[in-house]
């Protein structure tokens, strides 16, 4: 039986929290960084114990944004359960739909067409593109360059525009279906696409480039700020760009490929000095890298159905049939229904991609029915703020900014 | 008819000066972006070039409660973050407006769980709700422009929101304290 | 199906009595007891051929509350995801826990990582890892405090937490 808290008395709420004294060390004292401050990328609060300006011990305290995706996932279908994975990393929405709908399918061990694999590999590139144009605008944002931030934003805008055209939201998108996807690409979308990856995001990121890679006070704010090494970052389970800053040679789009990672050419850049620095230069050369593939994508894409065979039994066959003739009502109605659905194995799997910000996975456990058993949801950001006190133990009040900006930490998939 | 200067000119002069500054005010909102989740991407979004919050005066963003005129909850508040939200309102100063953005902010959106509170307006006073998942960034607009309004005509904060919501309607308002039962929580595929 | 190298070497150190391999289309999960679960984890740790797992890619406890077959099987796991970045090889371990004793052994002391997935853990089924050196909650508020939400006896929609608190009016803020 919950008790309800005591009657609210508004002054103790509406004054702040006083400063605590160390008794150890006067000199020591207790700052509240958050959760409700701008350059903690919404609702982060970090304690932080300080000496003068310099970090002596940094505490995150989480938790602020905590859903109940896990909780959640066990009252859903899996194809429900892909309208929710969209509110977790909210800079790459469709990212986190292919990472679901992999986990799910290798889950039920179904094989997509080559058209789904190359579409998939196509949206989950321009999902890296806004994830890591939004990350690297903001990592500018904290150091006061407001410019680079607008010109980041101003090419995310038109990635929404192309996923509205695709699958009808610019934001949460809930693309992706087991099997399959909601919607093919339209007529004049991969010209769309090619104008913009052509014409629009290199001239982009040129300037944005202009304005940050060589400006001595981003340098001034960057090099040298945050340092992991190498085996620190294993250790403490870093993935992704941020993990490639620190020279660990790994990327899941080559080590197991999934999608059609495989089928075109492109490097992985890994950088040495695990720095804000060389994170920043990991994102925005693993951007050059995004455009590449989508252009042999274009190029490569197959024909044929976007959806593995009805006779599979997992995909939603599409409204036209399902109004236009009765397999296609009963197909509907076995893939739909509460007590019909699919069947999945007893089984546990975990299933991983390599979205924007690190390894994105799903453990599943099946147990037949259509609704999961347990979802655990492994997300990048909560594995790499564990380590902050590490990154910044000794650097200075200002410098916490620049580095929790560097890890691209998503209150979302880190509370989730 | 005469009517002595005395009577007349007060009354004609703060009708006058309450228009002129409900006009000023419209026109200069600060907000305090209270972004928690995807919601605050989009209110990004609107301060950003293309939708350029700033031709309706309100792109000066103050991260500070006791600078900040309009309290913009965009996003879940989860359980951990209510009592945050409730002494960041409490510390602001009159007059405030609160505009809840999305759905999760007015009534918990799609999260239905046991963290996320189910509409920060059983918590504190909201002026406009701006449904959506997330908004567009043209309905943020729109449900500035309604704030706009409000604050023109200088209405109190805590009189009936303008369009987006009606308690006198023909269907009975939903009392807040109602806890769906788990029965009725529906699990696919678990036919009882 | 080929075989996962480092299932002979455990088989070996601790026996196949104590290693139980479960396939998954490729995905190999050893449940061991228990009682070895640190032994086991140090020895995946050291550098060496098919061991060397360096990192901890995730650890989630699990309640098998109501999940077919339940009746044989302890009502709790934990499992963890190990994965080896020279040889490009992932392995999985998992411990059972019944309700009457859910203390496991910490792995933060081979693995950094390992700190907060433990405590969200705890906090979320209420396992005990001992050794750990931070045991507060995480993610929840004390609100919460001797309640586990992620076990299948707490509904989704929560105890009435969600709804226990003072709404301010404006006469009163």
């Amino acid at each position: 039986m919950t008790q309800l808290k005591p009657e609210l008395n508004i002054e103790d709420i509406a004054k702040p929290a006083s400063l605590r004294q160390d008794e150890v060390h006067p000199d020591h004292w207790t700052l509240n960084f958050g959760p409700q401050h701008p350059a903690t990328h919404t609702t982060i609060h970090l304690v932080l114990t300080l000496d003068g300006e310099r970090v002596v011990h940094c505490d995150p305290n989480i938790g602020y944004l905590h859903s109940g995706f896990e909780k959640l996932a066990e009252h859903h279908t899996y194809d429900q359960y892909v309208t929710v994975t969209d509110r977790m990393n909210y800079l790459s929405p469709i990212a986190n739909n292919v990472a679901w709908h992999h986990a799910v399918e290798k889950l039920l061990n179904i094989e997509l067409t080559p058209r789904c694999k190359y579409m998939r590999t196509i949206v989950c590139e321009l999902a890296r593109i806004q994830d890591h144009l939004l990350c690297a605008g903001e990592l500018g944002l904290e150091t006061g360059a407001f410019t680079a931030f607008l010109y980041a934003f101003n090419q995310r805008e038109t990635i929404y525009d192309l996923l509205e055209a695709l699958c009808g939201a610019r934001f949460t998108t809930s693309w992706t279906r087991t099997g399959g996807a909601m919607s093919d690409a339209p007529d004049g979308w991969f010209d769309y696409l090619n104008r913009f990856l052509d014409e629009e995001l290199p001239v982009a990121c040129d300037e944005f480039n202009r304005l940050l890679i060589r400006n001595r006070i981003f340098l001034e704010r960057s090099v040298g700020i945050g340092v992991i090494t190498k085996e620190e970052a294993i250790n403490w389970g870093w993935s992704g760009p941020a993990a490639r800053g620190s020279g660990v040679r790994r990327d899941i789009r080559k080590d197991e490929p999934y999608l059609a990672y495989d089928e075109v050419d492109f490097k992985v850049p890994i950088a040495t000095a695990g720095d804000v620095f060389s994170r920043f230069q990991v994102r925005v050369a693993e951007l050059q890298e995004s455009i590449k593939i989508i252009k042999q994508c274009i190029k490569q894409m197959p024909g044929g159905p976007i959806d593995v065979a009805p006779d599979e039994r997992v995909a939603q066959i599409n409204k036209g049939e399902t109004y236009g003739s009765i397999e296609g009502l009963i197909h509907h109605f076995e893939t739909v229904m509460s007590n019909r659905g699919f069947v999945t194995p007893v089984a546990e799997s975990y299933g991983c991609i390599e979205a924007p910000n690190g390894e994105l996975g799903f453990l599943l456990v099946g147990d037949g029915t259509n609704v999961p058993w347990r979802c655990k949801t492994r997300g990048p950001s909560f594995i790499h703020l564990q380590s902050l006190n590490k990154l910044v133990c000794g650097h200075t009040l200002s410098e916490i900014v620049v580095s929790l900006a560097s890890l691209n930490v998503i209150a979302a998939e880190l509370d989730g | 008819m005469s009517v002595s200067a005395e009577t007349l000119l007060p009354d004609i002069l703060t009708t006058r000066l309450d228009v002129a500054v409900g006009w000023c005010r419209k026109y200069a909102i600060w907000p305090l972006p209270f972004a928690t989740a995807c919601c605050g991407i989009e209110f990004m979004g609107v301060a950003c070039s293309r939708y350029d919050i700033a031709r309706f005066g309100a792109e000066a963003m103050r991260f500070t409660p006791r600078q900040a005129d309009l309290l913009m909850v965009a996003g879940r508040i989860t359980t951990k973050m209510l009592p945050v939200l409730q002494r960041i309102y409490t510390q602001m100063a009159e007059p405030k407006w609160v505009i809840s953005m999305g759905a999760c902010a007015s009534t918990g959106g799609v999260f239905n769980t046991y963290s996320v509170v189910q509409g920060i307006d059983q918590f504190i006073p909201v002026d406009v709700y701006i449904p959506g998942c997330p908004p567009r960034p043209e309905q943020l607009i729109e449900g500035l422009m309604q704030l706009q309004e409000m604050v023109k005509s200088g209405r109190p904060s805590n009189a009936q929101p303008i369009g987006v919501r009606h308690t006198e309607s023909a269907c009975s308002p939903i009392p807040l304290t109602l806890k769906p039962k788990d029965s009725e929580l529906k699990t696919p595929g678990k036919m009882s | 199906m080929s075989d996962h190298p480092t299932v002979a070497l455990l088989n070996d150190k601790f026996g196949e009595q104590h290693c139980q391999r479960v396939d998954h289309h490729g995905q190999v999960t050893i449940t061991i007891p228990k009682s070895i679960l640190l032994e086991v984890l140090t020895f995946l740790y050291e550098d060496g051929k098919s061991k060397n797992y360096k990192q901890l890619s995730d650890l989630a406890g699990i309640d098998y509350k109501g999940y077919p077959g339940d009746k044989d099987r302890p009502r709790f796991a934990v499992r963890y995801q190990l994965l080896n970045i020279d040889e490009n090889i992932r392995i999985a371990i998992k411990v059972a826990c019944a309700k009457e004793d859910m203390t496991v052994a910490t792995a933060t002391t081979l693995y950094h990582g390992a700190g907060w997935m433990e405590r969200e853990a705890m906090e979320m089924f209420g396992f005990d890892f001992e050794g750990h050196q931070d045991k507060r909650k995480l993610l929840l508020n004390e609100l919460f405090d001797g309640k586990f939400p992620q076990r299948k006896t707490y509904p989704v929609t929560g105890e009435g937490e969600r709804d226990s608190f003072t709404p301010i009016t404006r006469e009163t803020s």
